[in-house]
């Protein structure tokens, strides 16, 4: 006669231990291991001072350089920029050519485990809005301040620089006046190619987005620059990709075929009714590196969708 | 599979540069009590479709500014900023001069 198997009551209260485990260690709000107040450093007490008593400015960023070592970047100045929830400010959403007033970037590097106390300080004179510092993936960085692009080491030290022309005030080609003129950055995941954004236009008509890719360590150029194209830009989804693909907004083009092509929405993620447009940028299920964040946009806004991959829906190309 | 609050939204993500662990926020404050703001910050592995952790970060409502004859004040909590580490192991947010460092399981 068969034994009935009794159960093993160890196992499962070490399954509903882990599980409970588990699920607490989840729910429970992280404690943080380190603290420090910046105002140590004199320039960001400035800047925090006249962030609570005259106007509200654009915030910092927090970029770790590896996982050890962190850059905090702000502005500073008579002319800092203010931020954009800032309401009623002039000029703020006005992407102008008219160049604000002077002001400095300041980068505050420092070791996780030592803190700010003893952070190497930089600071740049700048003009326009939004200069950018960008790690390049092996401890150093890159940084862009209106047109001039500077590369340092893991050290902070100054490596290479380079500063490209403006247009200036010259009419285009088609003889319209300059709007908008401005550079961007990014570099690669490899952290071996910076790209550089160009983006030169008018106001109705003409100029557009031009890309160039550069070698990270000696700021020579990689081959071509890509074709002036109207409808790509800069500042909206500007990434690039590892094999240094360069996706803006919905087009996309790499230095093997400097053409801007348009991210072929064979698969596109079309509501029920089909009675929005099927081509807004949230509903592509893009084969690329953004692919996730598209995922996790629908998941999380429950955004009841249906995936199609007709070619009948090819109609936004 | 885990869903995001219904009636908040999804802003700021940040990758970190070697996981699939993300950091993002609701991009807009609430209310608390006693006149000041909050914003919830989560850390997700999108891999894996696990919540990592989520922090909550209050701030007393922003100073109104006079300028011109107009009230001017900043909408929402001022100076949140935050980074993952590249590894998804250690989260920095700097709340106004305040920055702290968790470490995440």
């Amino acid at each position: 006669m068969m034994k009935k198997p009794r159960p093993n009551f160890t196992a499962i209260a070490m399954s509903l231990f882990a599980f409970f485990y588990v699920a607490c260690a989840q729910e429970k709000p992280p404690v943080p291991v380190r603290s420090w107040d910046l105002n140590v450093n004199a320039d960001y007490a400035t800047r925090m001072a006249k962030q609570l008593r005259i106007i509200t400015l654009r915030s910092p960023t927090i970029i770790f350089l590896d996982n050890k070592k962190i850059a905090v970047t702000y502005e500073g100045g008579r002319g800092a920029s203010p931020s954009n929830g800032t309401i009623l400010v002039p000029g703020t959403f006005a992407r102008k050519k008219a160049e604000s007033l002077l002001y400095k970037f300041h980068a505050l590097i420092f070791e996780v485990n030592t803190g700010p106390g003893i952070a190497k300080h930089l600071e740049w004179d700048a003009i326009r809005e939004q200069a950018q510092l960008m790690p390049t993936h092996d401890g150093g960085f890159a940084v862009r301040v209106d047109n001039q692009f500077m590369v340092y080491s893991s050290d902070s030290q100054l490596q290479k620089k380079m500063t490209l022309n403006y247009h200036g005030d010259k009419p285009l080609a088609t003889g319209e006046e300059v709007f908008e003129e401005s550079y961007t950055g990014g570099i690669s995941n490899s952290g071996h190619s910076l790209i550089v954004c160009h983006v030169l236009r008018g106001r109705h008509s003409g100029g557009g987005t031009q890309v160039s890719w550069y070698d990270t360590t000696t700021l020579t150029p990689i081959g071509g620059a890509s074709e002036i194209a109207r409808a790509a830009g800069c500042a909206l989804y500007f990434k690039v990709a590892d094999d240094n693909t360069v996706y803006s907004g919905s087009y996309r083009v790499d230095p093997k075929n400097l053409v801007w092509k348009k991210i072929n929405p064979r698969c596109i993620a079309c509501p029920p009714d089909a009675s929005e447009n099927p081509c807004s940028a949230l509903r592509y299920l893009r084969p690329d590196i953004f692919s996730f964040l598209g995922k996790m946009m629908r998941l999380w806004m429950k955004m009841d969708t249906r995936i199609t991959c007709l070619p009948t829906h090819q109609i936004c190309e | 599979m885990f869903t995001h609050a219904p009636d908040m939204r999804v802003d700021g993500i940040h990758p970190a540069a070697d996981t699939s662990r993300v950091v993002y926020s609701d991009g807009q404050s609430k209310d608390e009590p006693g006149h000041r703001q909050s914003l919830r910050i989560h850390v997700v592995d999108w891999r894996e479709k696990r919540k990592i952790a989520v922090l909550k970060v209050i701030q007393d409502a922003s100073p109104v500014v006079h300028d011109g004859g107009l009230q001017l004040q900043q909408l929402g909590v001022m100076d949140v900023t935050y980074a993952l580490s590249p590894d998804g192991k250690e989260l920095a947010v700097l709340d106004m001069n305040s920055l702290k460092v968790y470490d995440l399981p």
